[in-house]
């Protein structure tokens, strides 16, 4: 079966200190014990869950800017990671509670999927800009889908069963896109989740895409339907993206 | 924004607040009539869909039921709420609208799937269900130098809000639908809890200043210790009074009145987004928990 690795951060004490404006959340670990909980019960293997001051920035840098991504977060087939975030002309952009060795990691230091990854969740807010979508092109190395949002996601009683409603979607049969759409959205809060992915030439299909070939259509979790191939990054030519909004 | 424009500002949102408000008691459903209800609302839909959700296989887990149907479909029941979601099993990029229609004609659509469901029968007297508000899931691609193509309408969703003697409850959307480009019903959830009809009691509300002083609190305590107070970083963006109804996973015997606030914090770094819940009586029995979970099963200390 598959595995999956968790990084959450609840209080940043120690991120405040050092000048960010990071407040303490509170459903962290209602969410990400509920995701993990729903894919071990589906017999899927956790590979790391990390929390608060033991997450690390090195954890999701890549190995060619310095990192240990081949340790952890390119080590596994999905990662969710939760904590505060937003979005620089380098991509995503998010802060830890301890400088391991920086206090945010960035989406220019990322390349996933030439160990791996396939899926990376982020449960955190804008860490897309949805007219900057192409931001993310580098970080496609072999990565099938990169789920996350592109306005706040967050943090209240209405979204701390989300982990739980991803887990299950995922093991009930949706296709990734399809189970972080669902399940990060109640349909009140303001969340915008959207999913970004690679399309190669067949797929773009100069610009008469097929949409029912794509990752966001077809890929699902290992051992709950199709699992595509990956597409590797000399192979891509667009990317493809599909958010909620209202 | 001073602390004192942030409490005015939070606590002129609260509109429509009773000075007194019953507590609705809610119908407590064993895990057999959760089932019974998923499984007439089965029979309902296969009405509109030639007997396709008839047949099922049905597998009862711990805190839920997941009926497997035909077509890829399903069902599943949550036995704490009864709370329901149905899954039509279409790719999520198959069906796809031709066009982008108004808001006017989807709203349109949704409601006349709506009326099929025949919401009334779902709650309980004195309640109603009504439109809330209008999601549109959509798609398109970008090249590398950012040039995008046209925007494409995968789904079109409909929000419903449950109204308990006229009273809001709050929480997750208390019904969705989930339409397709050719309006097939994609996904349909139900999370409404019905309520008994009886009341367990009436309380005293107390002021929206008040609320709105319950509000701040919270997001003070959140914020800790912080060089740049929260009220100038924090904004509301929606605040109301109603009921709270607790997620799908979680048993609730009454309905709570509660003060709400969804409240963004933009810093220069960050972005960032909470749901505040206040109590709205003095009951200490009507305070909902709000202490969340702490890890479970994380690696050692590195």
């Amino acid at each position: 079966m598959a595995t999956f690795g968790i990084e959450a951060i609840r209080h940043f004490s120690h991120a405040r200190s050092a000048g960010y404006g990071a407040n303490d959340l509170t459903y962290t670990f209602n969410r990400s014990n509920g995701l993990r909980r729903k894919l071990r019960e589906a017999n899927h293997t956790q590979r790391f869950y990390w929390t608060e001051t033991n997450c690390f920035e090195t954890d999701f840098r890549d190995t060619s800017q310095g990192g240990h991504d081949n340790q952890w977060t390119d080590n596994v087939d999905l990662i969710w990671f939760e904590t505060h975030g937003n979005n620089t002309a380098n991509g995503p952009y998010m802060v830890f509670d301890t400088a391991q060795t920086n206090w945010v990691t960035q989406g220019s230091n990322w390349r996933y999927g030439n160990i791996q990854l396939e899926w990376f969740m982020a449960f955190s807010c804008k860490t897309v800009n949805k007219s900057n979508v192409g931001a993310l092109w580098n970080i496609f190395q072999g990565l099938h889908i990169y789920c996350g949002a592109y306005g706040n996601m967050y943090d209240g009683w209405t979204t701390e069963e989300c982990g739980e409603d991803v887990g299950d979607n995922l093991t009930d049969g949706d296709p990734v896109s399809e189970a972080w759409h669902d399940g990060v959205s109640d349909w009140w809060v303001d969340n915008h989740p959207i999913t970004v992915c690679p399309a190669n030439a067949y797929v773009y299909n100069n610009g008469n895409i097929r949409w029912s070939q794509s990752f966001l259509n077809r890929d699902h979790y290992w051992g709950h339907g199709t699992t595509l191939s990956d597409v590797s990054h000399a192979q891509m030519v667009r990317l493809l993206f599909r958010w909620s909004e209202g | 924004m001073s602390e004192k424009t942030f409490l005015e500002k939070l606590a002129s949102g609260f509109k429509a607040v009773p000075e007194k408000i019953e507590l609705p008691a809610i119908q407590q459903l064993q895990t057999a009539e959760t089932q019974k209800r998923a499984e007439s609302f089965l029979n309902l839909l296969s009405q509109t869909h030639e007997g396709l959700f008839r047949k099922f296989d049905k597998v009862q887990q711990r805190e839920r039921t997941l009926y497997r149907l035909q077509e890829n479909a399903r069902l599943e029941v949550h036995h704490a709420s009864g709370a329901f979601r149905f899954a039509g099993g279409f790719e999520p990029m198959d069906r796809l609208f031709e066009k982008i229609p108004d808001q006017k004609e989807l709203i349109g659509q949704l409601e006349t799937t709506a009326r099929q469901f025949d919401f009334p029968k779902m709650i309980g007297n004195n309640e109603s269900l009504e439109f809330e508000r209008l999601w549109q899931i959509k798609a398109a691609s970008v090249s590398k130098d950012g040039k995008e193509s046209p925007h494409v309408l995968c789904r079109s969703v409909g929000a419903y809000r449950h109204f308990v003697n006229k009273i809001p409850v709050y929480g997750a959307a208390s019904a969705s639908i989930k339409l397709t480009g050719n309006q097939d019903l994609d996904a349909f959830t139900f999370i409404a809890r019905k309520t008994t009809g009886k009341s367990v009691g009436t309380e005293r509300v107390v002021s929206v200043e008040e609320g709105a002083k319950r509000i701040y609190r919270q997001l003070t305590a959140l914020s800790g210790r912080t060089k740049t107070p929260v009220f100038e970083t924090a904004s509301p963006t929606w605040t109301g009074f109603g009921y709270m109804n607790f997620s799908p996973r979680k048993k609730q015997e009454i309905l709570i009145p509660a003060y709400i606030a969804m409240i963004d914090i933009e810093t220069k770094d960050l972005s960032q987004g909470y749901v505040l819940i206040a109590p709205a009586t003095d009951n200490p029995k009507l305070v909902p928990s709000q202490t969340g979970a702490r890890a479970s099963g994380q690696g050692s200390k590195r």
